[in-house]
């Protein structure tokens, strides 16, 4: 579905990613985990368009997109739920939804819409309530479902989530964590990024860990969860360790 | 004063300060998208009055007008494809400059194409002389074209914004661009087509207030002035402030007229213009830029 090769890409003169290379399968749930400033962000945002990469390659559905534009990725199948929500706050929740399926609007009927956006509001009962509510006045963890319920309504083949979990309470993040295992079950291809590795790696097949802008392990989910290293720096084992 | 003099002033007053309020909406609808105050603006107002000038004398008026409308419209669309988008990672501050060099050039093309004297589109409805009483007072019925097709600009305006998938998609681009890129919207025309709908309802107050007011090619930057200061008075990006701030500046004027002198007409906008900056130093800049600042 998606295979990356090579991938280097920064911000002016900062050269952050250097050389990635990875691929997801379709069908399959994919974590990325790595610490503060490691450049998972920055490896989302080349993938969806919003960056340019220097060098490398980005495969999706067997068409190069690491020239197109973050429309014509979006309209190919692939979509971004961006680090920090970003959604439209001064607008209703409802119309941010209608603004997912903006690349939808010649292809599809108004009646199609509405479809998408009635499985949005099944998955995320609390945004069916609030739909003509201002997006800036939801609380962050319905803020986040909003912007996973906004990625949806583009119909993705192809679901990336840059950090979900982000200032969210934990009986929230549970919520979503399910809401997005119930996706994949659905059949959706996953790539997530998070801080929060332990729930990654739950939902996930397989992972990557990275470093500084390179992928430093890679593995099943299982494997990864098992490895020392991977306990030791993301799992916050070391405490439990030291009492045993 | 007599009771229908003071109704003449309010109708002197609403009228220019209708004017003034799409001015100052054509600032906000691009000052929304891009943050760019676009000094241009008035003279959007110039080129549709004159081409539809020019036109009339071979077309129907309405067939004149339309036309008019329309070139101003492509007009605003070649400025920003032309200018604006070729100038990559530029400040907003040297975009606005770029727009100051833009409205020079527009005016001194329409100096060559229109030379510098006055002139007037005929009166919709009747003639110079014809007068409607309303409320005891003897207004022209341009006065009535003035306000209704205002009232209709901003009412559909409204609409387009609140209802319409594409009035959505600017909103978002100017509440969260790179979001709005996320959901497959083409920013760059959002851009273009705010430069363009900014442009279209200038054409159409340029010439709505044409028979009344004096069309010339430079009488583009003193609306500009007037427009802006009620697009700041109504705190930037705010239209439906903008309308307010538009009809209290003309009435101001109106009301500055009849008691003392027509001199003193100019000084209220300047005098509030400055008024601002003293008071709210980062009032005119203020939401947008911390928007931009929030979602970096
Ligand atoms: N817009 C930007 N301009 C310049 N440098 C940036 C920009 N965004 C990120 N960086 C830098 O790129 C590096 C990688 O950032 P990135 O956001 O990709 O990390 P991350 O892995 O997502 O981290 P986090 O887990 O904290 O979200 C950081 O050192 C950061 O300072
Ligand atoms: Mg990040």
């Amino acid at each position: 579905m998606l295979r990356i090769l090579n991938l280097e890409a920064g911000y002016g003169l900062l050269h952050i990613l250097k050389g990635i290379s990875l691929h997801v399968l379709p069908g399959e749930a994919v974590a990325i985990i790595g610490a503060n400033g490691a450049g998972k962000t920055t490896l989302l945002k080349t993938i969806a368009g919003i960056l340019r990469p220097r060098s490398g390659t980005v495969v999706f559905n067997k068409q190069e997109i690491h020239r197109e534009s973050p429309e014509k990725i979006v309209a190919g199948g692939c979509s971004l739920v961006p680090e920090g929500r970003h959604i439209f706050s001064t607008m209703t929740v409802k119309e941010n939804l209608l603004l997912g399926a903006y690349h939808r609007r010649r292809k599809c009927t108004a009646a199609d819409i509405a479809a998408s956006m009635e499985e949005v509001y099944d998955l995320f009962g609390i945004l069916r309530e609030r739909a003509n509510q201002l997006g800036g006045t939801l609380s962050g963890g319905q803020q986040q479902m909003l912007a996973i319920g906004r990625a949806l309504m583009s119909k993705p083949k192809l679901l990336m989530m840059d950090e979900p979990s982000l200032g969210v309470a934990p009986l929230t993040v549970r919520d979503i964590y399910k809401t997005i295992a119930r996706l994949k079950q659905n059949g959706l291809t996953i790539l997530l990024v998070e801080q929060n590795a332990q729930m990654a790696l739950a939902v996930a097949d397989r992972g990557y860990v990275f470093e500084t802008g390179q992928i430093v392990l890679e593995g099943t989910a299982r494997e990864l969860s098992d490895n020392p290293e991977v306990q030791r720096a993301y799992l916050g084992k070391d405490y439990q360790k030291i009492n045993e | 004063m007599d009771y229908p003099q003071i109704v003449q002033y309010c109708f002197a007053g609403i009228t220019v300060g209708s004017i003034y309020a799409i001015v100052g909406i054509g600032f906000n609808i691009i000052y929304n998208t891009t943050g760019i105050i676009n000094f241009a603006q008035g003279e959007f107002l110039i080129v549709g009055a004159m081409t539809a000038i020019s036109f009339s004398q071979f077309f129907p008026l309405p067939v004149a007008i339309g036309m008019a409308i329309l070139i101003t419209i492509l007009l605003g669309g070649l400025v920003e494809i032309t200018f604006i988008r070729q100038v990559r990672n530029a400040s907003i501050l040297r975009l606005i400059i770029i727009t100051i060099g833009i409205s020079i050039l527009i005016r001194e093309a329409m100096l060559h194409i229109w030379d510098e004297k006055v002139r007037f589109l005929p009166y919709f409805t009747g003639t110079d002389t014809s007068t409607v009483t309303v409320l005891g007072a003897h207004i022209s019925p341009q006065v009535l074209w003035v306000l209704g097709v205002c009232a209709v600009i901003v009412l559909g305006l409204t609409l387009f914004f609140k209802y319409t998938l594409t009035g959505r998609a600017m909103r978002a681009c100017a509440d969260d661009r790179m979001a709005a890129r996320l959901c497959g919207i083409n920013d760059r025309w959002m851009v273009t087509l705010s430069f363009m709908l900014s442009a279209g309802i200038g054409a159409i107050a340029g010439c709505i207030i044409s028979p009344i007011a004096q069309t010339q090619y430079d009488m583009g930057a003193p609306l500009a002035i007037k427009g802006f200061t009620a697009a700041i008075l109504g705190g930037l990006g705010n239209s439906m402030a903008a309308v307010a701030a538009g009809l209290f500046l003309g009435l101001m004027e109106a009301f500055m007229v009849s008691q003392f002198d027509v001199a003193y007409k100019e000084a209220v906008s300047i005098v509030i213009l400055l008024l601002i900056l003293v008071f709210r130093p980062s009032g005119i800049f203020g939401r947008h830029e911390i928007n931009v600042l929030r979602t970096m």
